[in-house]
């Protein structure tokens, strides 16, 4: 719980802190997140997820280029009702079927923005932790794996203001990468992602 | 301007709420069907082909009640629906010593019990006094179950569950534990969740029906 402490606080110390005292404006995004599993992750969830959300402060610490954080959470799920998976030792199990893996990536990131025109095309790289729970259900019994993971992010996206107002509209795409840890796997996932943006 | 900002921040925690209201886990409300779980093991060091005949009692008792044997009261649908399962595995029901002795026992029981603090399901019930028996004196015993059985499934649970369970074993294959005579058990099944909620005689004869098709290993007429 400490150690969750220390992320949480400093995540938010971040988050809030740099968009306010950098002197050049920045970006706020929020936005809906729609993921599709890769690697394990997506061997074990394969539907999209379109359970998804964050919200993304960004301050300019240079003419093009922010630094901020970001939070968000992403439910993966699927159901597969009925099935019958056999086990080692002769053990087999027939039961109603469903996997979840929800998501809660905090992360501080830094953004250089290509062009500051009509359009705000931008490239991006966050780093920070992600919290992954993974659960195996039958019926009404499961199998969970959680943990803080280490993460990083990398994005590609626009932002296009709606003409001289300080509201636009943010699309990006992200690579999430969770690493695996001692005992659970890692969590990994494209996500596109749109919404809105307040710039100022 | 920053009017626009409190509206975005306001259409955001609307939309995390909605999210949230779904939660973390969506569908998982589920019908008491769906809460049914069968699970079966058999012991792969048996040779099924070998066996023929088997003993089964009319009466399944339930477990949970730990002094007084009290038999369940839907028990004839259980011992119907697991004999003509048998049946149709291969496998000839005695019912009288004239009969001869049989290959192997058939032990049903019931937990009726809210909680679930019973492992997987069971895994023991040392000294269960099991009477009905003809002849041989075999009453009360306990059967066990070779290391490695049970899958490491934890769970979480505050459901009402009913679980039938039933036991495959032969009296004359048994080891000495600790001075008690045990015997090998040799298929053993748990149909989770099916005394509980509704339609719960159709959801009986399913878990049977489920239990036999998932364990191909010990038909006799393969």
């Amino acid at each position: 719980m400490k150690k969750n402490n220390i992320i949480l606080s400093s995540v938010f110390v971040v988050l809030f802190s740099l968009t306010s005292f950098s002197q050049g404006g920045g970006v706020w995004n929020f936005d809906w997140n729609i993921g599709f599993g890769l690697g394990e992750t997506g061997e074990f969830i394969s539907n999209p997820s379109g359970r998804g959300f964050s919200i993304d402060g960004r301050g300019f610490v240079t003419d093009n280029i922010t630094v901020g954080g970001i939070v968000g959470w992403n439910t993966f799920y699927q159901n597969e009702g009925f099935v019958t998976e056999d086990y080692e030792s002769g053990v087999t199990v027939n039961g109603y079927k469903r996997k979840y893996i929800n998501v809660l990536p905090i992360m501080v990131n830094t953004h250089y923005y290509l062009a500051q025109t009509t359009v705000m095309p931008y490239i991006g790289f966050g780093v920070g932790a992600t919290y992954a729970e993974r659960r195996d259900y039958m019926g009404i019994y499961y199998v969970e794996e959680s943990a803080w993971h280490f993460s990083v992010a990398p994005e590609l996206g626009i932002v296009y203001p709606f003409g001289s107002s300080n509201t636009g509209i943010n699309a990006n795409v992200k690579y999430n990468y969770a690493a695996k840890t001692k005992d659970t796997k890692a969590v990994s996932f494209l996500s596109v992602n749109i919404g809105i943006s307040y710039v100022f | 301007m920053k009017k626009n900002l409190f509206k975005y921040l306001l259409l955001t925690v609307i939309t995390m709420g909605i999210l949230i209201f779904q939660g973390c886990y969506p569908e998982n409300d589920l019908t008491y069907e769906q809460t049914d779980v069968v699970l079966t093991t058999y012991n792969d060091s048996v040779d099924f082909s070998s066996l023929n005949t088997y003993y089964l009692s009319d009466t399944v008792y339930i477990l949970d009640e730990d002094d007084e044997q009290v038999p369940l009261e839907n028990q004839d649908i259980i011992v119907d629906n697991i004999v003509s399962n048998m049946t149709s595995a291969g496998y000839t029901r005695i019912t009288t010593e004239e009969q001869g002795k049989p290959d192997v026992v058939i032990l049903v029981g019931a937990f009726t019990s809210t909680t679930t603090n019973v492992g997987w399901w069971y895994p023991y019930y040392p000294g269960w006094g099991w009477g009905g028996y003809p002849g041989w004196g075999w009453g009360g015993w306990g059967g066990y179950y070779p290391g490695g059985y049970y899958p490491g499934y934890p769970y979480v649970s505050s459901y009402t569950t009913g679980t039938v369970v039933w036991d495959m074993a032969n009296p004359d294959d048994y080891d000495i534990i600790k001075g008690d005579t045990v015997a090998r058990v040799y298929w053993n099944c748990g149909i989770q969740g099916v005394l509980s909620g509704g339609s719960s005689d159709s959801r009986i004869i399913k878990g049977i029906n489920q239990a036999f098709a998932q364990s191909p290993q010990i038909k006799i007429n393969k």
